[in-house]
C-alpha cells in the first residue's frame, strides 16, 4: 500500500503543471518501466491512488441551481477560508438540495442546504 | 395546537447554522464492519454516525488512510460512497435504577416492547477495572441455592468463576439457577444476564422463567441474540458489565452472568478477520486474552472507601467433546478465581447437577463461606474424591472389608443428597440440614433410592415441628451448638422412620 501511494505520488509531482502532451509522454515512459520491472499488475491500483490523492484537493461544491458568478465567487472566497487555499472547486448542480450549497472535501463537509435542514428536522427526534 | 407549539419549541432547538464537520466516505462493506476513507482525526472506540441511513457504528480500527468501523444496526442498508460523520464521543449505553426488570440491547434500548426507558446516566461501554488499592478479599459468600456449589465450590461476592462444559450440559439452567436463589437472600444483589448469540426463543424462555419466579425484580436481561448484528454479540458482555458497574459503584452487590463467551470470542473473531487483523492460533486475533482479560478484571469486590460494592462475574464456556485445554477455555480458565466443570460423561449417567468435583476449584475457597458451611463441608471434597476415587478402584472386585464397604456406602449417600433439579434453587438451612445428616452419617441406613423422599420429608418435619432449627441458621448464617443437638434429635426422628421401611422392604 505505502509503494503504491509513493508511486502515485511520484507521478502527480512529475505531471504537475505539465500540458496535455507531455502527461501523456511522461504516463506512456511510466508504464513501459513498470512494464520492464515486471509491476505492470500494480496499474490499476495506482490509477486509484492517483484519483483519490487527487480528491483530496478537490472540494465539491454543489448548488441546487445555478447562481450568479458573483455570489459562486464570493462563496468559493469564504469557503476558501475554511478548507485551505491551495483547493480546487468543482461546481455541480444537483436539484435535491432545492436551495443553499454543500461543500464537501475528502475530510469535511459544510451542508448549508434546504434538504440537509429537513433531514436534521426527520433525524432529530432519534438523536 | 398544543402539537404544533411541542413542534415549534423543538425545531427553535435545532442549529439550522451550516458548519463545518468532519467526514469520511465508506468504501467496503463487509458483514457488519465498513471501511472508510477520511475522518483523519477520529478516535478509536468513537461513534460514528452514517448520514444516509442514519445509522451509528463504532470505530475499532486507525490505518495509516483509511478507518475500520463496526455497524451498529441493520449493515445492510449501508452502501460504498455513503457519508460518515464523527459522533465526538465514546461508545456508551444508559444506565440506571430504571433499567432493573427490563430486557435491553447492548446499546441500553428496550427490547420488551414496554417503551422508552428515561434515564439520565451514560455510562462508557469500555472501562479499565478497579485498580489495587480500590480492591478488598473477596469475604462474602454468593448463594447461589445449588448444594453441590455451595458445599464445595463456594463462590464469594466479586469473583469471577467461570461455568464450562460440553454442549449438552445445564451450564446455563445452572447460572440462572444462581439468579433466581438470589430472591431469597438477605443482601440481595443485582442479576444481569447477558445472553449472546442465544436463539430469541431460548431467550424468550429464559425471561418467562425469570418472570415466573419473581426474578425480573431485580435483574437486567442485555440481550444479543443469533439474529442481532454481529457488532452486538461483541459489545453485549461489555455493556452487561457496564450496567452491573453502576450499582457496584452505588455500593450495592451485582452478578452478572455471561452466556456464553465461546460466542463472544466467535464474534471478535470474525470482526478481527473482516478488518484484516493477523489471525493466531485458530484464526483468533492476538488480543483474543485481552478481550476476555479486560472484561473479566471488571469484577471486583470494592474497599469500604470506594463503597464496598461488588461484582460477581459468571463466565459461561462451551467446550467441545470434554476438551477443557482448548485455545479460548484455558484462557478464561486462567482469567477467572476458578472453575466449574460440567460432565458430559456424569450428565449422560443420570447426574444431576453433572458437576465434576475433581476438575472444580473455587481460589477463594472457603473465605466465601457462610461459617455453617465451613463446618459442616470442610472435609466433604475430599471425602467424595476419595470415595470416587474407591468406586472407581473397586468396580470389578465384589468381597470388600467392612471399613472400606462404610465408606463406600456413605459416598453414595453423599452423592446422592447432593442431586439437584435444576432451576430449583435451596436456601442456605436447608443445604447445611442435609449435609449435616449425611457428613454425619444418618443416611448411612436409608436405602439410596430413598434419600429424595427422606429429604423433603426432613424438610418438611423441621419446617412444621422445629421452625426455629431453620429461622436460627437463615440469621446467624451459623450452625451453633444448641441448634445442632436439635438437628441431630430432628434427622434421627425422620431417619428412623425410613430405616424401619428399608428393613421391612
Amino acid at each position: 500500500m505505502k509503494k503504491i501511494k509513493k508511486l502515485a505520488k511520484i507521478l502527480i509531482s512529475l505531471t504537475d503543471d505539465k500540458s496535455e502532451k507531455e502527461k501523456e509522454e511522461i504516463i506512456k515512459f511510466f508504464l513501459v518501466i513498470l512494464r520492464q520491472r515486471k509491476k505492470i499488475h500494480l496499474a490499476k491500483q495506482i490509477l486509484r491512488e492517483l484519483g483519490r490523492e487527487k480528491r483530496k484537493k478537490e472540494v465539491m461544491l454543489n448548488f441546487a441551481r445555478k447562481l450568479d458568478e458573483k455570489i459562486v465567487a464570493e462563496i468559493k472566497e469564504k469557503l476558501k477560508g475554511l478548507f485551505g487555499k491551495e483547493k480546487e472547486f468543482k461546481i455541480k448542480i444537483q436539484e435535491e438540495l432545492i436551495g443553499g450549497f454543500l461543500a464537501k472535501s475528502q475530510n469535511y463537509l459544510i451542508d448549508a442546504s434546504i434538504k440537509g435542514l429537513i433531514n436534521k428536522l426527520r433525524t432529530h427526534g432519534n438523536v | 395546537m398544543e402539537t404544533f407549539e411541542i413542534l415549534k419549541k423543538e425545531i427553535e432547538k435545532l442549529e439550522f447554522e451550516g458548519k463545518k464537520e468532519e467526514i469520511g466516505e465508506v468504501f467496503e462493506v463487509k458483514d457488519g464492519v465498513v471501511k472508510i476513507f477520511g475522518l483523519s482525526d477520529v478516535e478509536n472506540f468513537e461513534v460514528i454516525k452514517f448520514e444516509r441511513t442514519n445509522i451509528e457504528g463504532v470505530v475499532l480500527n486507525l490505518e495509516e488512510d483509511n478507518v475500520g468501523a463496526i455497524v451498529l444496526g441493520d449493515f445492510s442498508k449501508i452502501k460504498e460512497g455513503d457519508v460518515v460523520k464523527r459522533g465526538k464521543r465514546v461508545l456508551s449505553c444508559k444506565v440506571g435504577e430504571k433499567m432493573v426488570g427490563r430486557i435491553i440491547d447492548p446499546l441500553g434500548n428496550p427490547l420488551d416492547g414496554k417503551g422508552e426507558i428515561k434515564t439520565e446516566s451514560f455510562s462508557p461501554l469500555e472501562k479499565i477495572g478497579p485498580g489495587v488499592i480500590e480492591r478488598e478479599p473477596v469475604n462474602f459468600p454468593l448463594h447461589t441455592g445449588i448444594k453441590l456449589i455451595d458445599a464445595l465450590v463456594p463462590i464469594g461476592r466479586g469473583q469471577r468463576e467461570l461455568f464450562l462444559g460440553d454442549r449438552i450440559t445445564e451450564k446455563s439452567s445452572l447460572a440462572l439457577t444462581a439468579i433466581l436463589n438470589q430472591k431469597q437472600e438477605p443482601k440481595r444483589p443485582i442479576c444481569i444476564y447477558v445472553p449472546i448469540g442465544k436463539k430469541e426463543a431460548e431467550v424468550a424462555r429464559t425471561v418467562e422463567t425469570l418472570k415466573k419466579a419473581g426474578a425480573m425484580d431485580y435483574t437486567i436481561v442485555v440481550s444479543a441474540p443469533a439474529s442481532s448484528p454481529i457488532s452486538f454479540w461483541y459489545l453485549a458482555p461489555y455493556a452487561g458489565c457496564a450496567q452491573g458497574e453502576y450499582f457496584m459503584e452505588k455500593g450495592q452487590d451485582v452478578l452478572v452472568i455471561y452466556d456464553d463467551l465461546t460466542k463472544h470470542s466467535y464474534a471478535w473473531r470474525q470482526i478481527a478477520l473482516i478488518l484484516r487483523r493477523p489471525p493466531g492460533r485458530e484464526a483468533y486475533p492476538g488480543d483474543i486474552f485481552y478481550l476476555h482479560s479486560r472484561l473479566l478484571e471488571r469484577a471486583a469486590k470494592l474497599n469500604k472507601e470506594r463503597g464496598g460494592g461488588s461484582l460477581t462475574a459468571l463466565p459461561i464456556i462451551e467446550t467441545q467433546a470434554g476438551d477443557i485445554t482448548g485455545y479460548i477455555p484455558t484462557n478464561v480458565i486462567s482469567i477467572c478465581d476458578g472453575q466449574i466443570y460440567f460432565d458430559s460423561s456424569l450428565y449422560l449417567k443420570g447426574q444431576r447437577p453433572e458437576v465434576n468435583i475433581g476438575l472444580s476449584v473455587s481460589r477463594v475457597g472457603s473465605s466465601a463461606q457462610t461459617k455453617a458451611m465451613k463446618k459442616i463441608a470442610a472435609t466433604l471434597k475430599l471425602e467424595l474424591a476419595q470415595f470416587l476415587e474407591l468406586e472407581r478402584f473397586l468396580e470389578f472386585i465384589e468381597e470388600v472389608d467392612p471399613e472400606t464397604k462404610k465408606r463406600l456406602e456413605r459416598g453414595k449417600r453423599i452423592r446422592e443428597l447432593l442431586k439437584q433439579e435444576k432451576l430449583n434453587p435451596l436456601p442456605l438451612e436447608k443445604e447445611v440440614a442435609i449435609i449435616y445428616a449425611g457428613v454425619e452419617g444418618f443416611l448411612d441406613k436409608i436405602r439410596l433410592e430413598d434419600i429424595k423422599i427422606f429429604e423433603n420429608d426432613l424438610y418438611q418435619t423441621i419446617e412444621i415441628q422445629k421452625p426455629e432449627i431453620f429461622r436460627a441458621i437463615r440469621e446467624a448464617r451459623d450452625l451453633d451448638l444448641s441448634t445442632k443437638m436439635e438437628l441431630d434429635k430432628i434427622i434421627k426422628e425422620v431417619a428412623k422412620r425410613y430405616e424401619v421401611a428399608g428393613d421391612k422392604k
